[in-house]
């Protein structure tokens, strides 16, 4: 309604290039050939970027997910966008998801020079819940053999909360991943 | 938290009923349908911000009414404050949305509103449980659980999640056989590991009540004085786990539980479902070592019913911060109880309970030791008056 509304007093002009831009989205929006993720070229700014670190992946399961990450400004690495999460309940499989493109990505050819720098590490970074979990355990069942570090994200107590305030499971699992100082 | 008082508004066929409660037993009585049980309800509602009878509440909102209201007014020992709770449950359509207060402020997570009453319940459905499957019994452990660890509800739910994904990959045609080990072994290791929670605390569990139900059988099933003058003991009760894995040390649940499910593959495939875990696990009730589900008469059948929920109310004050014990919910707690069975069952809740409100539709056979303070009630169709006549 509110949306409606600012349409109503908007500058027509503004609202030609608004349609126009909305009626152009499937035409233009395009999934990286590397990452999966969203973009108007062939190859997101994240995966043509040489100065980010392309030996560690950071796979979310959507790109919302990719957009947090890459708001804290800590992470430097490359993404991988797997457009899901396993779910058999819901009728997700592995084959639903870009776990395909994710180990293209793993598999380098010695002999091409050129190429970038193998991958070294994959981090995990689906939601703390049954279904971002086995998603999780699945891919480090899959690409642990194939020599390269999987790694999970830390689930716990929210930064700034209090933790009287922390539920159970959370605090649960704040403990189990706890980590030496 | 002591309870003072209950008011319940629109409540089934209880328009406005106002009840005050003191510390020790509290007497509903009056003919069936006169509206017993739904005082009992609206307590356990406060309680749990459920129903015993229904997973519809609005079903209980009074038929030409539009919302029910339950409210306690108590007094914390722990906190030293008195407290009013009141549970709203207002029907639109076909939902009815819950609204839960604590003095006035609104609770929005259920998870902060649970415990400050805190419960037990009889009702004579409870009966059934030991005869019956051992989903009954599963289920009378996890709802103990419930009130005890917050945690184990959402594991519970997760368990049970992980299981259907699993039996999902059993019985799916035309997978890969690398890709269906890699499935069933993701889903298995998170079986493992709430398995073994769900397994650690009921055996937990059990452990704890086991002194407690013992004891409390021998007290309200009364037979040792009996057969003590003939030189013999009265059964004795007790609890036992049973699992197909056997007695595992805590440390070693989870990898026995793995393994287990790696080497039932097969088997489970076969039938379509996952054959072992928590999920297939029972409690089994014993009379003098042998399941009491077999052979047990009426009478040792509510005893031991009861010795259980007693054993709970012992560990939970014992588990309270203030020492305050449960409430005790009983409904029809004395039918088919001989009086001298029944005056042995008060004695016992005299001494172990604390604040407990029972039903009954024949009140001249609730025999109350004279040293516990009784308030008595007639219930009738929908009317609650305060009884001092009977005694």
């Amino acid at each position: 309604m509110r949306l409606a509304l600012a349409m109503v007093k908007a500058d027509p002009e503004y609202l030609r290039a608004l349609s126009e831009a909305i009626g152009s989205v499937h035409a233009q929006l395009k999934q990286c050939r590397v990452c999966c993720d969203f973009t108007s070229d062939e190859v997101c700014p994240r995966c043509a970027d040489a100065r980010r670190d392309h030996t560690t992946i950071c796979v979310v399961s959507q790109p919302q997910d990719r957009m947090a990450i890459e708001r804290t400004g800590v992470f430097r690495g490359v993404y991988h966008v797997l457009h899901g999460v396993l779910d058999p309940l819901g009728g997700v499989g592995p084959g639903d998801l870009r776990i395909d493109a994710l180990l293209a990505r793993l598999h380098r050819d010695p002999s091409d020079a050129a190429a970038l720098p193998g991958v070294e590490e994959i981090i995990v970074a689906t939601s703390p819940n049954v279904e971002g979990d086995a998603t999780a355990l699945y891919l480090s069942k899959l690409i642990g053999p194939l020599g390269v570090r999987v790694s999970r994200i830390a689930s716990g107590v929210a930064v700034g909360g209090e933790l009287e305030y922390a539920d159970v499971t959370t605090l649960h699992r704040a403990l189990e991943d706890r980590r030496r100082l | 938290m002591n309870i003072q008082a209950l008011s319940v508004h629109d409540y089934r066929n209880l328009a406005e009923a106002e009840l005050s409660l003191g510390p020790g037993f509290t007497v509903l009585h009056g003919h069936n349908g006169a509206g017993k049980t739904n005082v009992l309800e609206a307590l356990y509602l406060v309680s749990t911000l459920r129903s015993f009878r229904t997973s519809d509440l609005g079903v209980v909102v009074r038929s030409g009414t539009e919302a029910s209201r339950v409210v306690v007014r108590g007094f914390d020992a722990g906190l030293g404050v008195s407290s009013t709770l009141e549970v709203r449950l207002e029907r639109r359509g076909s939902t009815t949305r819950r609204v839960a207060t604590a003095d006035g402020k609104t609770v929005r997570s259920g998870a902060q509103f649970y415990g400050r009453v805190r419960a037990v319940l009889f009702t004579p459905e409870d009966l059934g449980v030991l005869r019956g499957g051992p989903t009954g019994r599963r289920q009378f452990m996890d709802r103990v659980l419930f009130g005890r660890e917050r945690g184990h509800i959402a594991d519970v739910q997760t368990y049970e999640k992980l299981l259907r994904s699993r039996n999902r990959i059993l019985r799916e045609e035309g997978l890969p056989a690398a890709e269906r080990e890699r499935l069933l072994g993701t889903y298995e290791t998170g079986l493992a590991q709430t398995g073994a929670r769900l397994w650690t605390r009921r055996l937990e569990l059990l452990h704890e009540l086991q002194a407690r139900f013992s004891g409390a059988f021998a007290s309200i099933h009364g037979e040792a004085g009996e057969q003590a003058d003939r030189g013999g003991a009265g059964p004795v009760a007790s609890l036992r786990y049973e699992c197909k894995l056997g007695p595992v040390s805590a440390a070693e649940r989870e990898p026995t539980l793995l393994q287990a499910l790696l080497e039932r593959r097969a088997l489970d495939e076969r039938r379509g479902g996952t054959s072992v875990g928590p999920h297939r696990d029972d409690l089994v009730v014993l009379l003098d070592d042998q399941p009491a589900g077999d052979f047990a008469s009426q009478g040792q059948s509510r005893a031991l019913v009861l010795a259980f929920k007693l054993a709970e109310v012992q560990t939970a004050r014992e588990r309270s911060a203030d020492g305050t014990p449960p409430l005790l919910l009983l409904d029809d707690v004395s039918s088919e109880l001989d009086p001298r069975r029944t005056a042995l069952l008060f004695r016992t809740l005299g001494e172990h309970a604390g604040q407990c409100i029972l039903t009954t539709t024949s009140p001249r056979y609730i025999d109350l030791p004279a040293q516990v303070e009784t308030r008595r009630y007639r219930v009738d169709q929908g009317t609650i008056t305060p009884d001092p006549a009977i005694a």
